[in-house]
């Protein structure tokens, strides 16, 4: 069972519970899949918590986690326009300690500290393989192909980090589908946002709604 | 006798977990890596290969468009598509394209799986 927020309005859209809920129970599977083979490329078990679905402006987004910590995140971002007519970006947030470590973890490698050019690539196919297993498993239940843009690595403050794309549209609302995936060894908690244009949002949602028959 | 192997991918990090995991299961094979389509193209010419493991989606050429370009030239070229993109779309593509498919992350039992499919034993 998926937990979602109430009361989620981004002008002029407004979602209900109900909605949400489906949302929460997609997500849910597909971020699973996400976490699935995160741990088959870590080799070791992911812990993840209950998925989390809700509906923010970046704004928000950006206002909540400066709230969190000052610290600088990592995001791996990939674009995806689905046959269905919605088109997301979708981002694998992690913390950039976080990061560090989840480099060391897949290269063995202890001594790592900061990013060059093969830390990048990792945490670029890190991504890729996390975000496409995601996006595969939501491709694959609602019954269509999702094409997606080659991975892109950002290590920035989250104003920065979440700044409008070139498309001002992009810059209307964010589905945040929080699923925390931690291991305890590498220290690693990370989730993944998609960020829409709210007719994106509402396509999307009418797809995952006849899946649920609301 | 040591089989040819040409690895494809556009990460160097898949690249290397790929490669290192062949040599682990075949010590004696020959391994060529490309980056992208046109490189792999271009490492290929006039080379005797076995195998080909293509990740499907790269810069400027994908996997599939790869394997029909190398087709032409090396039409007993075993190849499969090792790649993140598990949408039921791509493996049926896959599929009609004759391509064996391999879901990331390479692990040693996927790089067992590949060998095995591709028609080398692992050691």
């Amino acid at each position: 069972m998926s937990q979602a927020a109430h009361a989620v309005s981004l002008d002029p859209l407004t979602l209900t519970d109900m909605q949400l809920d489906a949302l929460g129970e997609t997500f849910s599977l597909a971020l699973g899949e996400a976490a699935s083979v995160f741990a088959a490329m870590l080799s070791q078990e992911v812990e993840l918590s209950v998925p989390h679905v809700e509906l923010l402006t970046r704004e928000a987004l950006v206002t909540r986690f400066e709230a969190q910590a000052d610290r600088r995140l990592c995001g791996i971002q990939q674009h995806f326009a689905a046959d269905t007519g919605f088109r997301t970006d979708a981002m694998l947030v992690f913390p950039e300690e976080s990061c560090l470590g989840l480099v060391r973890q897949m290269l063995r490698q202890e001594d790592i500290s900061q990013f060059t050019e093969l830390e990048q690539d990792a945490l670029a196919e890190i991504g890729n393989i996390i975000i496409n297993a995601c996006m595969s498993r939501l491709a694959d239940r609602l019954g269509t192909e999702i094409e997606g843009s080659l991975p892109h690595v950002l290590v920035n403050e989250p104003r920065k980090l979440f700044k409008p794309a070139g498309d001002p549209s992009i810059a209307a609302g964010i589905l945040v589908a929080r699923i925390d995936m931690r291991i305890a060894r590498a220290d690693v908690s990370g989730f993944v946002l998609f960020i829409m244009d709210v007719a994106s949002i509402r396509t999307f949602v009418a797809q995952v709604s006849r899946l649920f028959g609301i | 006798m040591a089989i040819h192997v040409l690895i494809v991918d556009d990460s160097k990090v898949s690249r290397l977990m790929t490669a290192g995991l062949l040599r682990q299961l075949q010590p004696d094979a020959v391994v060529l890596e490309a980056d992208s389509g046109q490189h792999a193209l271009e490492v290929a010419q006039g080379r005797a290969l076995d195998m080909a493991i293509l990740d499907m989606n790269m810069p400027g050429m994908s996997g599939v468009d790869l394997a029909e370009r190398l087709r032409q030239t090396l039409p007993d070229l075993r190849m499969g598509l090792l790649t993140a993109n598990v949408q039921a779309a791509v493996v049926n593509r896959a599929a009609e394209h004759g391509l064996k498919f391999f879901r990331k992350p390479v692990t040693e039992q996927v790089m067992r799986d590949v060998l095995d499919a591709l028609g080398a034993r692992a050691a």
